[in-house]
């Protein structure tokens, strides 16, 4: 039984293996190869490899020395506000008033069931009734580490006005990155670890974060791919906490 | 294995006069060139989904090879597709790592057909996909095994003690199979 799993499992993966070939009817170019061949072995190959960290090593000199300052580093912060801000605006999609979907245009949100951090089961739709801030995030994802200490000042601030937050991790190693990290920043809203099934139903979700409001009658009423600003979501989620 | 047989033109110029065995003989770039470009950019075009960046690549091969003096001789040929396996991917993992930073907004995509979501180039997909999230050493063998490597040449490609290739091999088949399952499901 063993060894003819074995065989099995040696022979599915032969054939899956098999599958990846070159793009049909495609030869790799011999002459424009030797150029490029000759041209790396000419020297343009060792001038990148000798500067190609001299902007980068630039570049964090004077980050460093201006973040040494006090009034620099607010002005840094200030700088990274301004750009989220335009950004969310150029991008359009992040606008509150854009962003809130009109009561009969929103679709109800797909239902999923899944295990928290203590192992508890959390289903969606056990929220009917509450606003529900679900976020999709990562432990490796930069932004997503700007988003959760205010999310978990929404939960400490609105938990008790009908408001949850639901934060489902989408990285591929699961509860082992995701326990130490939310552990580490006092996380004190729900987490879950998602799946590739979560994710189609929602989407897809190749970008995150990806947040979305979730109004008393768990349909959609917002979506947010990316980095939005704290006002935006607090001005939506009182919002819906108001509707009736 | 046979499509990495063909001779290796060596240039008796390029042979060193210490030299004693024909197999160490040190081979020029460009002979090397000629006879493992094609092959070497295939391996890559495999792995990743660019033909154009597996003609770079191959070239990169090419030249990490040249500058390398432990990989000349009769280890050439192993190293070349060693390397060009592991340049592969890395390659994958960067894509893997841009595409999820810089992935257009899933939610504002149309989702797949079911053809689509069944097609090869899915497939394909995955198993790249696969390759790049499994450990690179099992990866690498899986590649290179489906390259048409046997035991020997695996273990001289990759360094490993000849006795222990079909183990690893086994191990490797069965963290691409656990991966599959666990991100896809049982098909």
């Amino acid at each position: 039984m063993g060894k003819n799993n074995k065989i099995n499992v040696r022979r599915w993966v032969d054939d899956r293996l098999a599958m990846l070939t070159p793009p049909e009817g495609w030869r790799p170019d011999m002459e424009a190869g030797l150029a490029r061949l000759d041209r790396r072995r000419e020297g343009g190959g060792a001038w990148n490899r000798q500067w190609a960290w001299a902007p980068a090593i630039a570049a964090a000199v004077i980050i460093i020395s201006a973040l040494a300052f006090p009034v620099t580093r607010v002005s840094a912060q200030r700088c990274v506000n301004a750009c989220v801000v335009l950004w969310n605006n150029f991008s359009g999609s992040n606008r509150p008033s854009d962003a809130v979907v009109a009561t009969g245009e929103r679709k109800i949100a797909p239902d999923f069931k899944l295990p928290d951090a203590a192992g508890k089961s959390v289903r969606l739709s056990e929220f009917r009734g509450q606003v529900v801030l679900l976020n999709f995030w990562a432990t490796w994802c930069g932004p997503c580490k700007v988003e959760i200490p205010w999310f978990i000042e929404f939960e400490r601030a609105y938990g008790d006005a009908g408001f949850a937050v639901l934060g489902i991790s989408l990285d591929e190693d699961g509860w082992k990155s995701v326990k130490p990290y939310i552990e580490a920043k006092n996380v004190n809203y729900r987490v879950m670890v998602g799946n590739d099934e979560i994710a189609r139903m929602y989407g897809g979700l190749e970008s995150i974060p990806a947040t979305l409001l979730i109004d008393k009658a768990g349909r959609i009423a917002a979506t947010h791919v990316g980095l939005v600003e704290k006002k935006t979501y607090e001005e939506e989620l009182k919002a819906l906490i108001a509707e009736q | 294995m046979d499509a990495r047989n063909e001779t290796v033109v060596i240039k008796p110029n390029d042979i060193k006069p210490n030299d004693q065995a024909a197999s160490d003989a040190v081979v020029s770039l460009e002979a090397m060139f000629e006879a493992q470009y094609e092959r070497i950019a295939r391996v890559i075009a495999r792995v990743i989904r660019d033909p154009g960046r597996a003609e770079e690549l191959a070239v990169e091969v090419l030249l990490k090879w040249s500058r390398n003096p432990l990989a000349q001789g009769s280890k050439a040929e192993g190293w070349l597709y060693r390397a060009a396996a592991r340049m592969a991917l890395d390659e994958l993992r960067k894509q893997a790592r841009r595409n999820r930073y810089e992935g257009l907004p899933a939610l504002l995509r149309r989702p797949p057909t079911p053809e689509e979501l069944h097609s090869m180039t899915e497939e394909q997909d995955r198993v790249r996909t696969i390759l790049g999230a499994i450990a690179r050493r099992h990866a690498e063998l899986l590649l290179l095994r489906s390259q048409g490597f046997n035991y020997d040449e695996l273990a001289a490609a990759l360094d490993l003690n000849a006795a222990s290739v079909g183990k690893l091999l086994s191990r490797a088949q069965q963290a691409f199979r656990k991966e599959y399952v666990e991100k896809y499901g049982e098909e």
